[in-house]
């Protein structure tokens, strides 16, 4: 069951029998250009543009979280014209309060409703997810430990080895994502420690591809946070077990959890970061924002004066979701580390 | 600079009015006097989106609307505008950001605007006036609210929207130091009832050969008109646009009308050639979809399930089949000959749909415009564009007459 979005909740896929798949398109955005204006944020496009090159034909359905406006779109556009591959709408709110938990956890007993009934779905039952939010949670604890590693100067836990690991989770049952987590955690045991860079806190939004960490770790630095969307936010805190109402412990805690910018909650998002960079010791924050995705790039001047403010370096990228002009980057990457290599020194 | 540009706005209007009856005079008038009350100390200052917000919950309270959006349009059409999108984006603010957003950061960072109370915000039509709007509620310390409105239209969602209706109440009453008075509430659904009734008048009236009003004014009124809902003064501008159109058929002095155009949307604030290019062909914009009546009479005994659902009616809410929704009728009803998406490059929410839009006319045997052009930054304008591209069009429009 495909989804787009780390707030459609992959327990109630899991308890309806299905495996949750983040989709990673590989077709260019430009496939798309025919039907969405190409001032479209690129995953989007790229999204479609697989879509309607066949690429995903062999799915149950898909899921299209109410996102941001693009996402409203892509779900508009996949109805009008992919016609194979039934597509769920699920209504995000973007606030954490009381009364938005209580409507989400409507909308998510629809959704369950809807997985069965378009999607070729079990019925999801209170045992089901109370089963799928057990193993969801186990995934939760074990990337924390994942976590840990990478942060520590002294291990060889790689950004770059947290992202591959994350592409596999994304694409997993939990229970095999739980024993490969364990896999990857024990390979790396008592394995030389990393050569000493510039820690980086990568934040931002949709980084599926490994080219900008890559970037940053052949330029002499080291990837510490990799607070993205397939990142460590869709790990950050669980789900709590045992609740009288189990939809209503789910829109909590997607609701709740450290938020991407399509949420309201700005200050509280540059606090975690915050926190991120000084539990992580990082020398400097990487900011990266796909292109026309608007949630991240009003934050940019608030979130630059936020680091500042803490005295921790800050470099804004954009990328087109296909890293073009990936060298040109790696200039500003390299001059950035160096910044922060003397932050770190001094 | 802005309270400057709103007294000689209310000059000007005022100085028609002397001479005589203008709906359009009455309605900058009044438009002036909201915005110019919002800078006097004593005045409670909701920012909002006033053209989305049920504004008849603020009807209920003695506080000032005002909307960043509609006032950095405001100075979009003056000399000030560039140099005010360059303050924004000189700290940071990318160019890719919706001009609207970028014009009214830099305005507020220039102090132009009125002190801020409260921010009250929609989730709708886009995801940016949200995002700006907490982001002015950081930059000037006051809290804000976003009214998360879901895209379908159920029990559950109707409850929440009454429920946030009801917080923003309380909210609003705070700052104001003011009770919700449940009287004064059914008064401005009242209103807003007679209101929505004389909208319809006007729709009527716009149904007729040649229009006896469109354009420009007609999509700004669209907009911006909708602060006063919930009051008499939007009553009496809805009757004072009814009076003049009745005026023009019945003298005579309607505009030659070739073509008829359904306007997806926006229009420039800077000053532009696009709507006296249509004008010199004889094309008139008899609707837009921002003056459509999508909502329906709100129960004065449930004023805040009323308002909730008039909410969740709107049809920039949820799939764009609501946008498109009746558009046979519509386009039956009022003759429509072409359609026309102004596209301001970072609205995605609405570029994003052009091919629907598009599809959608087709279907009609309606021909499409997709209009590539900022809404509120001047310096990608090029007049020229505007006519070859405009033109095309028309030209088209002849083809198929």
């Amino acid at each position: 069951m495909l989804c787009t979005c780390s707030y459609v909740p992959e327990e109630i896929i899991v308890a309806a029998g299905l495996v949750p798949k983040r989709i990673i398109p590989g077709a260019r955005p430009s496939g798309a250009d025919a039907h969405m204006h190409p001032n479209t944020c690129s995953y989007v496009r790229s999204v479609l543009a697989s879509a309607l090159a066949g690429d995903v034909s062999k799915a149950s359905g898909i899921v299209i979280a109410n996102s941001c406006d693009g996402m409203r779109r892509l779900h508009d556009l996949w109805n009008a014209y992919v016609a194979d591959v039934p597509a769920l709408f699920l209504d995000v709110p973007k606030k954490s309060d009381p009364v938005s938990v209580e409507y989400f956890a409507s909308e998510l007993k629809r959704f369950a409703s809807q997985l069965e009934a378009r999607c070729g779905g079990s019925r999801v039952t209170e045992a089901r997810l109370a089963g799928a939010i057990r193993e969801c949670n186990e995934v939760r604890g074990l990337m924390g430990d994942v976590f840990r590693l990478q942060r520590n100067p002294l291990s060889n836990v790689s950004g770059s080895a947290v992202h591959e690991l994350f592409l596999r989770g994304i694409d997993s049952h939990p229970t095999a994502f739980a024993d490969e987590i364990r896999g990857f955690i024990s390979a790396r045991a008592g394995q030389e420690a990393l050569p000493k860079g510039a820690r980086i806190a990568l934040t931002g939004g949709v980084v599926h591809r490994l080219d900008l960490i890559e970037c940053i770790e052949t330029s002499g630095g080291r990837v510490v946070v990799l607070n993205t969307c397939p990142g460590a936010r869709h790990y950050e805190m669980l789900v709590a077990e045992n609740s009288p109402d189990p939809m209503v412990a789910l829109a909590e805690r997607y609701l709740q959890k450290p938020s991407c910018a399509r949420m309201e909650g700005i200050e509280e998002r540059f606090q975690h970061l915050r926190r991120l960079a000084s539990d992580s010791a990082a020398d400097g924050v990487i900011y990266v924002s796909v292109k026309f995705c608007d949630t991240y790039l009003y934050e940019i001047p608030l979130m630059r004066a936020t680091c500042e403010d803490a005295g921790i370096p800050f470099l804004a990228i954009e990328s087109d979701y296909e890293w073009t002009g990936l060298e040109q980057m790696r200039t500003r990457v390299e001059a950035f580390l160096a910044v922060a290599g003397e932050r770190r020194s001094g | 600079m802005f309270k400057t540009m709103l007294q000689m706005m209310g000059q000007q209007a005022d100085a028609i009015l002397a001479e005589r009856e203008s709906a359009g005079a009455l309605w900058l008038n009044e438009w002036a006097k909201v915005f110019s009350k919002a800078f006097e100390p004593e005045s409670t200052v909701v920012y909002t989106s006033v053209y989305a917000f049920p504004m008849e919950l603020l009807a209920a309270f003695d506080v000032v609307p005002f909307d960043f959006e509609v006032a950095g349009a405001m100075i979009s059409n003056t000399d000030m505008g560039v140099p005010t999108l360059i303050e924004a984006e000189n700290r940071g603010y990318p160019m890719d950001m919706c001009s609207f957003h970028r014009m009214a950061l830099g305005a507020s960072y220039n102090d132009y605007f009125p002190e801020p109370d409260v921010f009250i915000t929609t989730s709708y039509y886009c995801d940016h006036k949200a995002k700006a709007n907490e982001i002015f509620s950081v930059l000037l310390g006051k809290k804000s609210f976003l009214l998360y409105v879901p895209s379908e239209i159920t029990r559950d969602s109707i409850s929440y929207v009454e429920k946030q209706l009801r917080q923003i109440a309380a909210m609003v009453s705070k700052a104001a130091g003011q009770e919700l008075d449940e009287d004064r509430l059914k008064e401005a659904v009242r209103s807003s009832n007679r209101a929505r009734k004389s909208h319809l008048r006007m729709l009527e009236l716009l149904r007729r050969r040649p229009a006896p009003w469109g354009g420009m004014q007609l999509i700004g009124f669209s907009i911006n008109g909708l602060m006063f809902t919930g009051t008499e003064v939007k009553e009496r501008m809805n009757e004072a646009f009814i009076a003049q159109m009745e005026r023009r058929i019945s003298r005579g002095t309607l505009r030659p009308e070739r073509h008829r155009l359904y306007w997806f949307a926006w229009f420039p604030t800077y000053r532009s050639n696009l709507f006296d290019i249509l004008v010199e062909n004889e094309v008139s914009v008899p609707l837009c979809e921002t003056f459509r009546v999508y909502w329906d009479e709100i129960d004065e005994d449930r004023p805040f399930e009323g308002l909730a659902l008039k909410c969740l009616q709107n049809p920039f809410v949820g799939p764009v089949g609501r946008r498109t929704q009746d558009l046979d009728r519509i386009m039956d009803e009022f003759g429509i000959d072409g359609a026309v998406l102004f596209a301001t490059p970072a609205c995605r929410h609405a570029n994003a749909a052009y091919r629907l839009l598009k599809d959608s006319a087709a279907q009609h045997g309606v021909p499409f415009l997709l209009l590539d052009m900022d809404i509120s930054d001047p310096r990608t304008y090029s007049p020229e564009q505007t006519r070859t591209r405009i033109e095309g069009f028309i030209e088209l429009l002849e083809q198929r007459r």
